[in-house]
C-alpha cells in the first residue's frame, strides 16, 4: 500500500510547501524598509503565542489604538509611528533571543515591553549593554527597577508595594482577619504572596488562615482548595491570580454552595471574562487597579469607549499601559528626546494618558500613584472612589 | 480534620477523577486495538469543545450542537489517522507517537488562530445543584459526568467484545496481515476506531468544558497529560482500568492538597503513579499479555 500512496503523498507535500512558501515570502517582503526616514519604528515585545498569548493580543490592541490616534493626528513631527511585534512567548529564554534580534535589526527607536517580569528581567541586561531605551508596561517585579539599569521606566505599581496594599485593604477597609490566599506557584505569584504575608505582621489580629498555590495555565480545578479554605474559616478570598483562575475559582465556589465571601484581587482580574467565568459569583468582588478605568477624565473615557467599540470588551491593564507608552513616546520625542536620552527625559517629565497621570522616580518606578478600588456591581465593574487604608504599613516602608 | 471535610474532599476528588476517566477512555480505545498512544487525542477533544461552543453561539439547539461537535471530533480523528498515522503505521512505534504529538501541536495552533488565545466561558446547560448521597455532597454535574463515564466504559467493552465490528477490530489487533487475508477491511476498521475515539472524546470534552466552565487551548495538553497518567495507572488498553485510574488520580490529587498543599498536587499524584507502576508495571488492571509490541 505504501507504493500506491507515496506519489500522492509527495504531491501533497509539494502542494503544502508551495502554500508555505506563498505565505512566508510576501510576509518577508512587506516588512517595512529599515531606516526609512519618514517612519519611526518601535519594537513591541510581548507573548504573542503560548500560554500568555492573551497578553500579547491586548498589547497589540492597545498599541494599534495609540497608533491610529497618533498617526491620525499627523504622527510625530511629520513622521509616522509604527511598531513591529516580537514574540517572547512569555519565556525568559525566548525574551533574551528577542532582545538580541531587536538590537541586531538596528532600526528601533525604543522597546515597548516586555510584559512578564521574568521576560523583562532576562532581556534587560542585553538592552542595558546597548543603551536601548525600554518602556515597560506591566512587569511589576521589584528587581525590574532595583537592578541598577538606567534605561527603563515602567507604568505599573511594584509588586512589593502592591501586595502590601492588598492585605491592608482586606484588613483595614473590609475588617477581615482570616485571609485565604490563592497564588500562582511561580516567581511572580510567590513574590506577591510573601509580601502579603509580610504586611500581615504589621496589621494587628490578622493571619493567613489558609493558602494554596496553583500551576498557572494548567490548574483549572479549585474545588479541593475551596473546600480547604472553607473548613479553615477563611473570611476573605485573596485572589492573587489572573482573571481566568479568579473567575473559575469563584464560579466553582458557587457550585460548591459557598457564596458571599468578600474577595480582593489585583487588576489582572479587571477583565470581562472574570465576571463571565465566575457565573455571577464575582458580584461584590474588590479589585485594586493600578489605573482607574472609570475615571471621569476625558482621555480615559475616549480610550475606554473606543476600545469597547472596537473589541467589545474592556481593555486589560496591558492594553491600557501599552497604549499610554506609545503616547508617552510621542510626548517625550516632541519634547526633544532622542534615543540616547529618552529615559532620562521621561524621568523628568509628567504625563497624562488613558491610565491617569504618571510621573517617575530616579529608578524608573511610577511615583505618587495609588490603587483605584473597583468593585463588581450588577455584573459590571464600577469605580468605588475608595482609597486603601494604609494604617500600619508605614512600619514596613520606613 | 473532621469527617465532613474529608467526605467533601473525596467528592471533589471523584468529580475531577471522573473527568480524567472520561478522557482516558479515548486513549484506551485506540491503544487496545493499535497499541498506539494517540497523543493527538487531547487536542482533538479541545477543538471539539470549541466547535460545540461555536455551534451553541450560532443558536443551534444544545443537543444538536453537541452532536455536531462530536461529528467534528470523529472527522478530526479520521484526519489525524490519515495524515499522521497511516503513512507511518509500519515504522518503529516511536514514529507514530511523535507524528501524533505533531498533529496535536498543529491542532493547537490552528485553534488559537480561529478562536484566539483567551479562555472562553462555557454555557451551563446542566444546572448545578448539590446532590446529597449519605455523607457525600456531589454537584449535579459531577454526578452526570460520573454516570456518563460508567455508561461509556460498558458501551466500549460491549462494542469491542460483543459485536461483529469488535471481533474484526480484535483480529486487526492480533495480526494485521492475517486479518487482511481473511477479508477484514483493516483500513476501514482502523478509521472507524479513530472516528469513534474522536466522537466519544468530544462527548467527554464537552462535559469536561462544562465542569470547568471553560474552554481553552491548553485543555488539549491538560487532557493529554492527566488522562494519559490515569490510563497508565489503570492499565492502558483496559476500559475499567482507565475508569478506575481516572478516579484514583482525582482522589490522589485531592489528597495531596489536604496533606502537602495544592502547589505540590501534581508532584504527589505522579509520585503515587510511579509507586503503583513499580509494583504493577502494567497498571492496576493491565495484563502482561497486552504489552506486546
Amino acid at each position: 500500500m505504501h507504493d500506491h500512496s507515496s506519489p500522492n503523498r509527495r504531491q501533497i507535500l509539494q502542494a503544502f510547501s508551495a502554500i508555505a512558501a506563498g505565505t512566508i515570502l510576501p510576509a518577508g517582503l512587506v516588512r517595512p524598509a529599515a531606516a526609512a526616514d519618514d517612519v519611526i519604528t518601535l519594537a513591541l515585545a510581548a507573548p504573542m503565542t503560548g500560554n500568555n498569548a492573551a497578553e500579547g493580543l491586548n498589547a497589540r490592541q492597545g498599541a494599534d489604538m495609540a497608533l491610529a490616534m497618533i498617526n491620525g493626528a499627523g504622527g510625530i513631527g511629520g513622521k509616522k509611528l509604527a511598531y513591529d511585534p516580537f514574540d517572547d512567548q512569555g519565556t525568559p529564554k525566548e525574551a533574551a533571543a528577542v532582545a538580541q534580534r531587536i538590537l541586531d535589526a538596528d532600526k528601533y527607536a525604543a522597546v515597548i515591553g516586555h510584559v512578564d517580569s521574568s521576560c523583562t528581567l532576562a532581556a534587560m541586561p542585553i538592552y542595558s549593554d546597548a543603551g536601548m531605551p525600554v518602556l515597560c508596561s506591566s512587569s511589576s517585579n521589584p528587581a525590574v527597577t532595583d537592578s541598577g539599569w538606567e534605561n527603563i521606566i515602567r507604568m505599573t505599581i511594584r509588586d512589593d508595594y502592591g501586595a502590601q496594599e492588598y492585605s491592608a485593604f482586606a484588613v483595614n477597609n473590609l475588617g477581615k482577619k482570616k485571609l485565604g490566599i490563592l497564588f500562582a506557584n511561580d516567581d511572580y505569584g510567590r513574590g506577591l504572596r510573601d509580601e502579603m504575608v509580610k504586611a500581615l505582621t504589621v496589621l494587628p489580629g490578622s493571619s493567613v488562615a489558609a493558602e494554596a498555590g496553583f500551576t498557572p495555565s494548567v490548574d483549572k480545578d479549585f474545588s479541593s482548595v475551596i473546600t480547604d479554605f472553607k473548613s479553615k474559616g477563611v473570611d476573605v478570598f485573596m485572589l492573587n491570580c489572573g482573571y481566568t483562575e479568579g473567575g473559575l475559582f469563584l464560579g466553582q465556589a458557587k457550585g460548591l454552595g459557598i457564596t458571599g465571601v468578600p474577595t480582593v484581587g489585583p487588576d489582572a482580574l479587571l477583565y470581562d471574562q472574570f465576571i463571565t467565568l465566575s457565573q455571577g459569583a464575582a458580584e461584590g468582588a474588590y479589585i485594586l487597579a493600578a489605573y482607574d478605568p472609570y475615571a471621569q477624565d476625558p482621555v480615559t473615557k475616549t480610550f475606554m469607549d473606543a476600545f469597547e467599540k472596537a473589541h467589545s470588551s474592556l481593555p486589560s491593564q496591558v492594553a491600557v499601559f501599552t497604549h499610554d507608552l506609545f503616547l508617552l513616546f510621542k510626548a517625550a520625542t516632541e519634547a526633544g528626546a532622542t534615543s540616547q536620552d529618552l529615559i532620562a527625559k521621561i524621568k523628568g517629565m509628567s504625563f497624562s494618558g488613558a491610565g491617569g497621570k504618571y510621573a517617575w522616580d530616579a529608578k524608573g518606578d511610577v511615583k505618587d500613584r495609588t490603587f483605584a478600588v473597583v468593585q463588581v456591581k450588577d455584573g459590571k465593574f464600577t469605580s468605588t472612589g475608595k482609597a486603601v487604608d494604609e494604617t500600619g504599613l508605614q512600619k514596613l516602608r520606613g | 480534620m473532621d469527617a465532613a471535610y474529608l467526605s467533601e474532599q473525596l467528592a471533589n476528588g471523584l468529580a475531577i477523577g471522573s473527568v480524567y476517566a472520561l478522557i482516558a477512555l479515548g486513549y484506551s480505545l485506540v491503544y487496545s486495538i493499535l497499541y498506539l498512544i494517540n497523543f493527538a487525542h487531547g487536542y482533538v477533544i479541545m477543538v471539539g469543545a470549541f466547535a460545540a461552543l461555536t455551534l451553541i453561539g450560532m443558536q443551534v439547539p444544545v443537543p444538536a450542537a453537541i452532536f455536531g461537535a462530536c461529528i467534528v471530533g470523529a472527522l478530526l480523528g479520521v484526519a489525524v489517522e490519515r495524515i499522521a498515522y497511516r503513512p507511518v503505521r509500519h515504522s518503529n512505534r516511536i514514529v507514530p507517537m511523535i507524528s501524533a504529538l505533531g498533529a496535536g501541536l498543529v491542532l493547537s495552533s490552528l485553534a488559537q488562530l480561529i478562536w484566539g488565545p483567551e479562555v472562553h466561558s462555557f454555557p451551563q446547560f446542566i444546572p448545578r445543584y448539590p446532590i446529597v448521597v449519605g455523607p457525600f455532597t456531589f454537584s449535579s454535574q459531577s454526578a452526570i459526568i460520573l454516570g456518563v463515564a460508567v455508561v461509556l466504559v460498558f458501551a466500549a467493552s460491549w462494542l469491542l467484545y460483543r459485536t461483529r465490528f469488535g471481533m474484526a477490530a480484535q483480529c486487526v489487533c492480533q495480526d494485521m496481515e492475517a486479518a487482511r487475508l481473511v477479508g477484514i477491511p483493516i483500513d476501514a476498521v482502523i478509521i472507524a476506531i479513530y472516528a469513534l475515539g474522536g466522537f466519544l472524546g468530544v462527548a467527554g470534552g464537552v462535559l469536561f468544558a462544562m465542569y470547568f466552565n471553560a474552554v481553552f487551548i491548553q485543555m488539549g495538553l491538560l487532557a493529554t497529560t492527566k488522562a494519559w497518567a490515569a490510563a497508565m495507572l489503570g492499565g492502558v488498553g483496559n476500559f475499567q482500568g482507565a475508569f478506575i485510574g481516572g478516579l484514583i488520580l482525582g482522589v490522589a490529587e485531592t489528597l495531596a492538597v489536604i496533606l502537602v498543599g495544592s502547589a505540590y498536587k501534581d508532584g504527589v499524584s505522579l509520585l503515587i503513579i510511579v509507586l503503583v507502576l513499580l509494583v504493577r508495571p502494567n497498571g492496576l488492571f493491565g495484563s502482561p499479555a497486552v504489552e506486546r509490541s
